[in-house]
């Protein structure tokens, strides 16, 4: 046929540029909101009639005493240095899926010097060592990947996602051959008589973890800058959007690549490190507890920008957090804060189409417009 | 080593294979689905669903233990609902990534985060105790039970080859069949080029979202039996959740076999063997602290090959080349 038209698309998608800062609010805080209504949905029909209450315990598990809510400020505050050290390789398009197992590998250092040296140094001193083991460890665990994406642009995404089995490995084993005597595959807190080598604790609402928290707001705040107002920072979001431009440029990819991926690697460290000296005081290959995977989501959705990494961090730890004090109160599993994490991201990660993205439905166009004639003309003989 | 400890390898092989071909049809579509591990979990929790509706049909787990219930209703339930919950989680991974165009990254690992709290969730409320609802019968009676072949005499020959469940023989059939479809066939041929270069492809007439879908679907389903299997023949129906470690290991897998389904047969029995080699090891080394380093093997074997093939750059060996990218017509 010779007058055949070319047939409308049913839905047609375009990128969008404009967005406003009020759409892109509207848009995340009805996902937002939408997320955690879904999870409420969940709950309620695992456990009948638990939907308002769900909320309540959630509440509970996080908000109901200092002490409490100062635990969700840690937990927040490790998921933000988990996110913040993924920042710049996201920003570099260096997908670095192995976050948890750097971190692993920066409290591998750090109880080696708790082990080994603290109780030997003043306790000054041995925090220096343990700071420097765990920022060493987990930035060469970063630099291999790297080192073979630069010169042999091997996929880092399946490189350092090995690496992560690797290092729970490495660790394991360190764990069996150290272990407590007495102890199958655990080591004990370690010179918990003299605490050696323990960050120094000050009480704040029955809290040790504030000095933890002000070395992770202060990395935030020194990556933050880093990002936004370094040289550094500028390169390597060039070498981010094209290798080709950053090379035109006179920018020397390779050194860039690198030298990124060993600073997200040392902030990995200094999660080990305050995972160790300011945590636990000990070791266990789940001590990163797949934070190193969550992170990559919250860095993702707060498309690399430190704050509002910081609000994702938040909201996730208050959904796991919570969730799972929901849990306990109710007749289901504890897994439900993983289905919560789950349902959460994936609702949020979906918003982002909408902040990138107009939809064009010609059909649904036509027929808005048909209804406005509709009534155009009701109206016009109205007026007659 | 004798012969049981490779009747062993290659019984948990076969949940390396079947992730690892679901993986390799995604991957040639150009999607690296990190949600693997969470859709075996799917894919398990689809068969507990099937197994207990089934049980609910069939009059209690008590009726099932005695041997009420027809067999071939029992297989069906289990694999119709893994295959449905399997699907869902890749159709899911689908809309998100081809559709809203998120990133392939994080909708995988959010595909794993909702498929194995899922599985612990569901797998809880429907089974909360060990074989309290008979699930182990199931097993036992319609899954783990070999060829319905009767050797005269039993050899090595037979132990080692002919003395598995009919999944084993499956999976190792669709790794033949999917080696020939995308070796072969013109929607091989398709397929890999929409893996490797969507733009040309939909340039040249190919419908590059309908062969992402699909891939990506057909491979979840695959990649579900795998969880299907794990649990109720490998496991004989008792209720365990460390599917995700083995579903990584499928992952890895799809790398060491260079994107070919015939060397995953190979790669899986390989991967197997190292996984399985803590236990014999154990008893000549009496050093706990070298199995860890053992199941790290694999891991590394496949961070080897993966130098190994950017080393020598040929184009046979390398991932498809849009893998991981996410493709918008109007992007160019």
């Amino acid at each position: 046929m010779a007058d055949k038209v070319a047939r409308e698309k049913f839905i047609r998608i375009s990128r969008r540029t404009d967005v406003k800062l009020w759409q892109r609010i509207v848009i995340i805080g009805a996902s937002i909101l939408f997320a955690f209504l879904l999870i409420g949905l969940i709950s309620n029909i695992a456990a009948p009639g638990s939907f308002l209450r769900f909320y309540e315990y959630m509440f509970k598990g996080t908000f109901s005493t200092p002490r409490i809510f100062m635990t969700l400020l840690w937990n927040v505050g490790l998921m933000l240095l988990v996110a913040v050290a993924l920042a710049p390789a996201f920003k570099m398009r260096f997908w670095n899926i192995g976050a948890e197992g750097q971190c692993l590998m920066g409290a591998l250092g750090a109880v080696i010097g708790l082990y080994f040296i603290a109780p030997h140094v003043p306790t000054f001193l041995a925090l220096i060592i343990e700071f420097l083991l765990a920022i060493l460890f987990a930035a060469v665990w970063a630099a291999i990947p790297a080192i073979f994406k630069a010169f042999l642009n091997t996929n880092e995404t399946l490189f350092t996602l090995m690496m992560n089995y690797m290092a729970t490995g490495i660790v394991a084993s360190f764990i069996i051959f150290n272990q407590t005597p007495g102890r199958s595959g655990t080591i004990d807190p370690l010179n918990s008589a003299t605490k050696a080598g323990w960050m120094p604790q000050i009480q704040f609402f029955h809290n040790s973890y504030v000095y933890n928290i002000i070395i992770i707001a202060l990395v935030a705040v020194v990556i933050w800058g880093y990002l936004r107002f370094s040289k550094h920072g500028y390169e390597l979001s060039v070498v981010g959007g094209s290798q080709n431009t950053a090379r035109y440029v006179g920018i020397n990819v390779k050194k860039v690549i690198i030298r990124t991926i060993v600073l997200s690697g040392v902030v990995c460290g200094v999660v080990g490190f305050l995972l160790v000296a300011g945590g636990s005081h000990t070791i266990s290959a789940s001590i990163v507890s797949g934070r190193g995977f969550t992170a990559i989501l919250v860095c993702w959705a707060g498309n690399f920008n430190v704050p509002m990494m910081l609000f994702y961090s938040f909201l996730i730890t208050f959904v796991s957090s919570g969730s799972s004090t929901a849990s306990s109160a109710l007749p289901y599993s504890d897994a439900i804060s993983e289905v919560a994490t789950a349902v959460f991201f994936i609702i949020i990660i979906a918003s982002t189409f909408f902040v990138n993205f107009n939809v064009h439905i010609p059909w649904l166009k036509k027929l808005i417009d048909k209804i406005k004639d509709l009534f155009k003309k009701k109206e016009k003989e109205a007026a007659q | 080593m004798n012969i049981s400890f490779f009747v062993g390898v290659i019984s948990i092989m076969v949940v390396f294979l079947y992730g690892c071909i679901g993986e390799i049809i995604t991957e040639k579509s150009g999607h690296l689905n990190l949600g693997t591990p969470g859709v075996m979990c799917f894919g398990a929790t689809g068969a507990v669903v099937g197994a207990r509706i089934f049980i609910n049909i069939t009059g209690g787990p008590d009726a099932v233990r005695d041997g009420a219930g027809s067999p071939v209703l029992g297989i069906f339930l289990l694999v119709l609902f893994c295959l449905i919950f399997a699907g869902i989680a890749g159709l899911l991974y689908c809309f998100l990534v081809d559709t809203l165009r998120c990133n392939q990254n994080a909708t995988g690992l959010v595909i794993t985060t909702l498929g194995v709290g899922i599985y612990k969730f569901i797998g809880s409320i429907l089974c909360p105790q060990v074989d309290r609802h008979g699930f182990t019968a199931i097993g036992r009676r319609f899954f783990s039970s070999p060829l319905p072949v009767d050797f005269r005499n039993s050899n090595w020959f037979t132990q080692l080859f002919l003395s598995y469940s009919t999944l084993v023989y499956i999976a190792i059939i669709i790794a033949i069949i999917v080696f020939i479809i995308i070796k072969k066939t013109r929607i091989g041929l398709n397929l890999r080029a929409v893996g490797e270069n969507p733009g040309t492809s939909d340039a040249s007439g190919v419908n590059v979202t309908r062969y992402k879908y699909v891939a990506t679907i057909v491979g979840s389903l695959i990649t579900g039996l795998g969880g299907l299997y794990y649990l109720f023949d490998y496991n004989t129906g008792s209720m365990e959740y460390s599917l995700e470690g083995l579903g990584w290991i499928a992952v890895a897998l799809v790398i060491f076999s260079i994107w070919n389904t015939g060397l995953a047969v190979f790669g899986s029995f390989v991967f197997a063997f190292f996984y399985q080699l803590p236990t014999p090891l154990s008893n000549i080394i009496k050093n706990e602290a070298i199995s860890p380093l053992v199941s790290t093997l694999p891991y590394l074997i496949t961070i080897l090959v993966l130098i190994t093939i950017s080393i020598f750059n040929k184009k046979e060996t390398q991932p498809p080349s849009a893998l991981g990218l996410t493709y918008f017509r109007e992007d160019r």
